[in-house]
């Protein structure tokens, strides 16, 4: 009985992948169109089909070990194809949620993502956390910023606190990142050992970045072709604004140090500024092109809880942040202190629970694709186009 | 009555532009010595058929000969009423369609005119040895004997009912029901075809108890039946007790059994966790879905084809097992929700809306499905059931632990149990002739619900497997048939395929040498012999095919419209060309039912036919006397090809071994035709169907071209 498999299905897991969006995978007869009409797949053992027997058969151990979840981008095309309507796309991204809660470390953050209540407690602990700060810091000047012409926000919670704040919780997220993808690696490479056709380490790191930043596997999608630019978009917006908070960061503590170096708030046309503004324009383009496919698709797919927040979360520090600006220079103080409040706590929840909301695949991605590179899968992804 | 012979010829379709038909004419009454002799522009139009009627009340005509068009046209158009024979030379499809039409001066063609003028003292000889068929009598029961009393026994005499027709219901067990009653539940039986319904045979056993028409006789056994159609004799054993009356048709609905699991010991029916699929019905009926210690059963597997579609146990699919263990998985997840349900599988077999079935239990998440081989089952330490499947989706080797497993068996029908439902007191047996796995034989593609014993019904899962589903439709189908029996019966005339036909094998038995090749030759089982051996046929059971004409060493069995001596008058009614005439007369006997339609479509394609056959239509190929060849030759045919249906495994006789008899006489007579110095070759059969007519002048023209390679019949002109 050498090589047997013992297969238990698992009912609880097919249950649960169910009820969290791969609500038709029951209905898939493994006909095999999608693995054919995939742009992205490998030649061999293809994806979706093996993952919607595996997820059929709820067998779980197989599924968060697999890397063919992550080179997956979502085009739908399989889904728009499968003549069973058994939505392939929707279930591998169920199962992409389903993994990162599996990986989740603390294992509890991923379960609360899921949920209505879940996700109250993780925002009360920045809303909590926040709010105490500056309560503290102004209780005594009886909350002058209010009033304080013209308006800036280092008034409410000068920049050493926010750096108090954020730094910790960002430390945070990368020590569970990292908890949660080194096992997530261990899992890849016993089901994937690597093979000889595989490229070295930095080879792989490297043509990763480029496929990332290049966004090549999205360009081949066919049903979700618009998601190319908009997810292109936004994550370059992102980055631009990564790299703005960054500067900003660094340009206060130069300033501090007694660097002669402009500070918040800077002017309009510092380059740091002008980043900023722009990739704030384009964040939201990106955001807004998400936000409206997704609704208008919504008869098609399946978003769960997990989803809308992500989605909802980066929508939120987007306009949070535009509007910041736009009512401090408008003045509009309370306005503007609200506002600046609700973007400090939804950044925080980005920042804090990175690893475990579906904001995580920025992690899980990257380590999936590297890892096909690193173990020869990705040999025949490209060839037979 | 003095007999007056008519000849008409039609010279519509463009049989004129073929032929001079006026000459034709000439030849009827010259060389036919006919009295009346007509031609008319369109014979089938209402002022040819007057032309026809006129001549029958004013001139006396009472046989007719038609040429015109084939006989499968205008049947009705030419009926001369009773007492009165048609008989039709198909000029049209035989001549002036397949044939060289008139040149462009509008000569006609020279072998084109004799074709027609010999297609005319062909068929003029036959109507001239023509007898008037005669309906026999009886005295007739209109009553229907159900044997059976399951679903399709009671649906059967329902029907039967409602049509009127009262019914004797019999059945073995001491209450009607049959398998279907002790289900749980039962497959979906309407739209929208997606969940188990709940069993209601004991409302069809209500329906059945109380309709007036129908007699039930609960414990009781078809002790004998003799006779035949319309008045079978049937002698019932209830108890002990010989109860004896008549009936018109019986209907044998005596169903299946599941295939013995006891011969599946590779599938692990001694471990005590593995049940057949009929003893996890009685599990799921009493809601006991348990392992054999008490346990709930939580994994609970299927294998499907259990012992069937395999060479070493039932070769084919009973086509019901899949919908069972669909519903048994749904009770399963019903009676528990923590259950879960894995069918293994080589194919899911849900046809049609069942389809819909398969869909609503694979949709739900504690019913697993895979394709595999099952390699392997056996029983673990805590006595779970290990499965081990090949060929799998999962694309490896793969292994099951089971709670549970149920073998999913086919079909068996009753008639391999041993005992017999008829009891028939015929020659050829007590039971109906099987064709495989013990169903009874019948061309099934064309007379679904026949058997090989005329009035004699074998429906549901008895006839072939199928579902309860099916099952009611058959038993109504078959209803029906039976109900045609009884009339036709009544009325002297034979059932299916010759439908109305009132012509019955006539036997000269004076000259009878007892050899009893026709009543082991009849493919209905029609003869019963006396001590002696000789013949008594029973005509209701009788279809007309002629296999005893062409079985009769001696030529004693002949019919009013065909019989050795007919076709005999036929073949040497036309004046044979010389050697050196370079005509050479090749004879195509052909099969009424397959090839005569091959004939007509070739011509309705206009497909040109070698100008030298002459086609004579047969009943059936099974009528083939080995005379007519050794007649045909010494006339001095060239060459003789008999044209028929496909014979062996997959049969396309309608009077199921014709052709096959057919060939067995023609391998027999090949060494006579050597000792006269002729080649064997000359004389041949071909099998041929409908979608053949392309090729068939093909086929005659090679072997045409064969003959030709003999040179003629040294037999001509002598």
């Amino acid at each position: 009985m050498t090589g047997r498999v013992t297969i238990d299905a698992d009912l609880n897991f097919v249950q649960g992948l169910i009820h969290h969006g791969g609500a038709d995978l029951k209905k898939c007869y493994q006909c095999s169109t999608c693995t054919v009409a995939c742009p992205l797949t490998p030649d061999e053992a293809p994806f979706p089909r093996k993952e919607m027997l595996w997820a059929q058969w709820g067998m779980k151990d197989k599924l968060v070990r697999d890397m063919d979840l992550w080179l997956c981008h979502n085009c739908n095309d399989c889904t728009d194809l499968c003549p069973r309507g058994a939505k392939p796309g929707e279930v591998m991204s169920a199962l992409r949620n389903k993994t990162i809660e599996h990986y989740s470390y603390p294992a509890g953050i991923s379960k609360s993502a899921k949920t209505m209540s879940g996700n109250v407690v993780l925002f009360l602990v920045p809303m909590f956390l926040i709010a105490l700060v500056i309560v503290i810091q102004n209780i005594d000047n009886n909350f002058a910023f209010l009033t304080a012409k013209p308006i800036v926000y280092a008034n409410m919670l000068p920049v050493n606190l926010v750096d108090l704040l954020f730094i910790p919780p960002a430390l945070f997220a990368l020590f569970n990142a990292y908890k949660a993808i080194s096992s997530f690696i261990r899992g890849l490479k016993e089901q994937y050992p690597p093979t000889e056709k595989g490229e070295s380490l930095l080879t792989a790191i490297n043509g990763t970045i480029k496929d990332v930043l290049s966004h090549i596997e999205f360009k081949k999608c066919g049903t979700n072709k618009g998601r190319n630019f908009s997810h292109k978009l936004m994550m370059y917006g992102f980055i631009g604004l990564f790299i703005t908070t960054n500067s900003v960061f660094v340009l206060h503590w130069l300033h501090e140090f007694g660097f002669d170096v402009q500070t918040t708030p800077l002017p309009f046309f510092h380059p740091v500024k002008i980043l900023g503004n722009v990739s704030s324009v384009a964040a939201f383009a990106g955001i807004y092109l998400i936000l409206r496919d997704r609704i208008k698709n919504s008869n098609e797919t399946v978003l769960t809880l997990f989803d809308w927040m992500f989605i909802g979360n980066m929508f939120l520090i987007i306009v949070t942040g535009i509007l910041c600006q736009v009512f401090r220079v408008g003045d509009h103080a309370y306005l503007a202190f609200i506002t600046y409040y609700i973007h400090l706590v939804q950044v925080f929840y980005l920042i804090a629970y990175a690893s475990q909301t579906k904001f995580g695949h920025i992690f899980y991605r990257p380590a999936a694709m590297i890892y096909s590179r690193y173990s020869g899968r990705n040999k025949n992804i490209f060839s037979n186009l | 009555m003095d007999s007056k012979t008519g000849v008409y010829i039609c010279s519509g379709c463009d049989i004129d532009q073929a032929m001079d038909v006026e000459e034709l004419a000439k030849v009827a009454s010259k060389e036919c010595k006919v009295p009346v002799s007509k031609t008319h522009p369109v014979l089938c139009s209402e002022d040819g058929v007057k032309l026809l009627k006129e001549d029958r009340e004013k001139e006396g005509v009472n046989r007719f000969m038609i040429a015109a068009c084939s006989q499968r046209f205008h049947e009705t158009t030419f009926d001369m009423g009773e007492e009165n024979i048609v008989v039709r030379a198909p000029i049209r499809e035989y001549v002036a369609w397949t044939q060289k039409t008139r040149d462009e001066s509008g000569e006609v063609d020279e072998d084109t005119q004799l074709a027609g003028e010999e297609y005319i003292q062909m068929y003029t000889a036959k109507l001239k040895k023509h007898g008037i068929p005669q309906p026999f009598e009886q005295d007739t029961s209109k009553k229907l004997l159900v044997i059976g009393g399951g679903v399709s026994g009671m649906t059967a005499a329902t029907e039967a009912a409602n049509a009127g027709y009262s019914v004797d219901l019999v059945e073995k067990k001491g209450h009607l029901g049959g398998f279907c009653l002790d289900e749980h539940k039962l497959i979906p039986s309407r739209a929208p075809f997606s969940e188990p319904e709940i069993n209601y045979v004991s409302a069809i056993v209500s329906t059945v108890e109380e309709n007036k028409l129908i007699k039930v006789h609960t414990s009781s056994f078809v002790n004998s039946i003799s006779g035949q159609p319309g008045e079978f004799q049937v002698k019932l054993n209830q108890q002990g007790k010989i109860e004896k009356f008549k009936c018109g048709a019986v209907i044998m609905a005596t169903g299946s059994q599941p295939y013995d699991t006891a011969k599946l010991s590779h599938l692990g029916i001694n471990y005590d966790n593995v049940v057949s699929s009929a003893e996890f019905e009685q599990m799921a009926k009493s809601e006991n879905i348990l392992r054999k210690d008490g346990k709930p059963a939580l994994n609970v597997g299927f294998i499907q084809c259990a012992g069937s579609r395999t060479p070493d146990h039932l070769p084919y699919c009973s086509g019901t097992c899949c919908m069972d263990s669909l519903k048994q998985a749904a009770y399963i997840r019903e009676q528990n929700p923590e259950a879960k349900a894995h069918i293994i599988y080589r194919d899911i077999r849900t046809p049609g809306l069942y389809e819909n079935f398969y869909r609503s239990r694979q949709d739900d998440p504690g019913v697993f499905l895979t394709q595999g081989d099952v390699v392997g089952v056996k029983e673990t330490t805590d006595k779970k059931i290990a499965v081990e499947v090949d060929n799998t989706l999962f694309g490896e080797p793969v292994n099951f632990e089971m709670d549970l497993l149920v073998l999913a068996v086919g079909q068996v029908p009753s008639t391999l149990s041993g005992e017999s439902a008829l009891n028939l007191e015929y020659r050829q047996g007590p039971d109906l002739p099987e064709l495989k796995y013990g169903y009874p034989d019948s061309h099934f593609i064309c007379f679904p619900y026949e058997t090989r014993r005329t009035g004699i019904y074998a429906v549901g899962s008895v006839r072939q497997p199928m579902d309860i589903n099916d099952a009611k439709l058959d038993a109504t189908g078959a209803a029906m048939k039976a109900i045609q029996s009884m009339e036709l019966t009544d009325q002297g005339k034979t059932v299916h395929p010759r439908v109305g036909d009132q012509t019955f094998p006539e036997f000269a038995l004076s000259r009878c040498t007892s050899c009893k090749r026709c009543t082991e030759e009849c493919p209905f089982g029609v003869l019963e012999e006396d001590e002696k051996g000789t013949p008594f046929p029973n005509a209701a059971r009788c279809r007309s095919c002629g296999v005893c004409m062409g079985s009769c060493p001696v030529q004693i069995i002949s019919f009013k419209d065909s019989s050795p001596t007919i076709f005999k008058e036929m073949m040497t009614s036309i004046e044979m060309p010389d050697e050196f005439d370079e005509k050479p007369r090749i004879l195509i006997f052909a099969c009424e039912n397959d090839a005569l339609p091959v004939f007509d479509m070739a011509a309705m394609n206009r497909l040109k036919i070698n100008t030298n056959v002459r086609i004579m239509p047969m009943r059936c190929l099974g009528g083939l006397n080995l005379i007519y060849v050794t007649d045909a030759l010494s006339y001095g045919y060239d060459g003789i090809m008999f044209m028929g249906c496909a014979y062996g495994d997959d049969y396309q006789c309608h009077f199921v071994n014709g052709s096959q008899l057919a060939n067995t006489r023609l391998s027999k007579v090949q060494e006579t035709i050597g000792r006269l110095n002729l080649e064997p070759e000359r004389v041949r059969q071909y099998a041929i169907s409908m979608n053949d007519y392309e090729r068939l002048p093909k086929i005659i023209d090679d072997f045409v071209e064969e003959l030709d390679d003999f040179g003629p019949n040294p037999f001509k002109g002598m």
